[in-house]
Formats: structure tokens, sequence, C-alpha cells
């Protein structure tokens, strides 16, 4: 886990606490995007559109890729490093659960004789 | 908010109703000490689950002036021996706030599959103390609930591009 405070993680916080940005992150979240298209799910102009994409990429939130077929194309997808501090929090009361569980399951088998199938 | 699952599974080499004995009638017995599991931290006390729709879960700890009560939550479900469910608070969450643990026992050839399902982290606010790895200055309110409507989609997106 990303230690608390560290800057990627405030980068990433400052960069969510704008209205245009989390629309961005939610259209992505869809899938990967050119910026035109961008533009026109979010409903703004281009230029406007890449000052945030700009402050997305600096927070490391979405990634530009190029397209083989056509370098003039730029396609925008998140980038789910990113985003791991949050799967890791959920992570944490999943291994709370876990070791709740491995302890029910030997204080059981311990205290009861176990069930033995048939062959 | 049942979007965000933790959900967690165990095999016991009992029977499914011995399983569920154990489960609610022993909890104090396998549940874990220590602060991270216990209020009680090192002080005496024990966890109990009463066995019934509208009991209570909850640890009583031996505190200087007698015993302190802290209720985890109600059980809403009471059907031996497959299921069980009960509400869960923290003990720093907000009066309004409220997350969900369901508990099935499936037979199995072996015994028991036990699995936990816990539901309804991603409704709390962002900067809810529960939430210690994701405490800091720039984790406002003002994303919280945006924050925790998306987490869902993100972690599921994590998984599949990990």
């Amino acid at each position: 886990m990303a230690p608390v405070g560290s800057s990627n993680l405030n980068a990433a916080f400052a960069a969510l606490s704008d209205a245009t940005r989390r629309a961005v992150i939610q259209a992505l979240l869809a899938r990967p995007r050119r910026a035109g298209e961008l533009a026109r799910t979010i409903n703004m102009s281009p230029p406007a559109l890449s000052r945030h994409l700009r402050v997305l990429r600096k927070a490391r939130l979405v990634v530009e890729e190029g397209i083989e077929a056509d370098a003039r194309v730029r396609v925008y997808r998140l980038d789910p490093t990113a985003f791991g501090p949050v799967r890791d929090w959920l992570g944490q009361i999943e291994k709370l659960w876990e070791e709740q569980l491995l302890a029910f399951k030997q204080h059981t088998e311990r205290s009861r004789r176990v069930h033995r199938p048939r062959p | 908010m049942s979007g965000d699952p933790v959900r967690v599974s165990v095999s016991v080499a009992v029977p499914p109703a011995v399983a569920f004995e154990v489960f609610t009638g022993e909890i104090d017995r396998w549940w874990r000490r220590g602060p991270k599991f216990r209020n009680a931290g090192r002080r005496a006390g024990f966890v109990r689950l009463e066995p019934h729709v509208g009991g209570r879960l909850f640890e009583s700890v031996d505190g200087k002036d007698g015993e302190l009560i802290f209720e985890v939550g109600r059980v809403h479900v009471w059907d031996p021996p497959t299921r069980l469910a009960f509400s869960w608070r923290n003990a720093n969450f907000a009066p309004d706030e409220v997350t969900n643990v369901t508990v099935e026992f499936a037979p199995i050839s072996s015994g028991t599959l036990v699995t936990v399902t816990h539901v309804g982290w991603g409704a709390l606010r962002a900067d809810h103390p529960a939430r210690h790895g994701l405490q800091g200055a720039a984790f406002s309110r003002m994303i919280g609930l945006w924050w925790g409507e998306q987490m869902t989609s993100l972690r599921e997106l994590c998984r599949q591009l990990d």
C-alpha cells in the first residue's frame, strides 16, 4: 500500500477534486476512448478537455497511447495501478475475515470429531 | 450498497449443523484476540452472538468502572444450519453508517464450506476512519461520495487489468 500522504496519492486525489475530471474517469471506466470522443461524451471543447487530461496524466490516473493504425490518434485509458490503494483497502478487510475464518476452522476441528467422508 | 462485496470462504471438516453451532455459540472461543480484532485489546472480556433474529452481536469488556458493551450489530437472518446474517458497525462508525455480513454454510464432501460476505463498505464516507489506508488531507469529503460509488467498478477494473 502507498504510504498515507504519499505524493502520488495526493496528486490523484487533487486531480479527482474536479467534477470534469471525475466525468472523464467515469467515461474511461467503461472503456478506453479517443480524445475527440471523450470531449463529445462530457460535452466540452477539445482544448478545454486537453487541460484536464494533462492533470489526470500527471497524477498518473490516466495514460495516453497512440494506436498503430494512425499515429495521429491518441487514445486515453485508466491506469489501474493508480487505483491500487482502493483495492488494498478492501483487501485489508478481506484479510481480517480470512484470519478470523482460519481461527474458526482451527477451533472447530480441534474441538470436534472431524467429519470423515466414506471412501 | 451491495456492489462492493468482501467475500471469504473456508472449509471445515464438520457437518453444516456443527459448523453453524460453533460459529455462533462458541464465537468467543474462536474470535481472534488483540486490538486488531477486539475493542478489549488486552483487557478481559467476551464476544457473544445472541441466537435469534434481533439478537445482538456484541463484545463485553471489563472496564475500570465495570462492564462496557460494544454492540457490533443485530441478527437479521437466523436460519440454521444454512444461513446467518447480521449488521456490522465498527466503533468509529457514525450512527447512520452500517455494513452487513452474511454467513453461509454449504455442505461439501469434506464437511462444510463457510462463506462470509461483507457488503456496504463502499457506502461509507471516503474520509472515514475505517479507511485507514486512504486517510490524508487531500482525501476530502467533497470527493468522498463519488469515490464510494465508483469503488466497485474501480476495484473490478484493477482485477481485470492486473
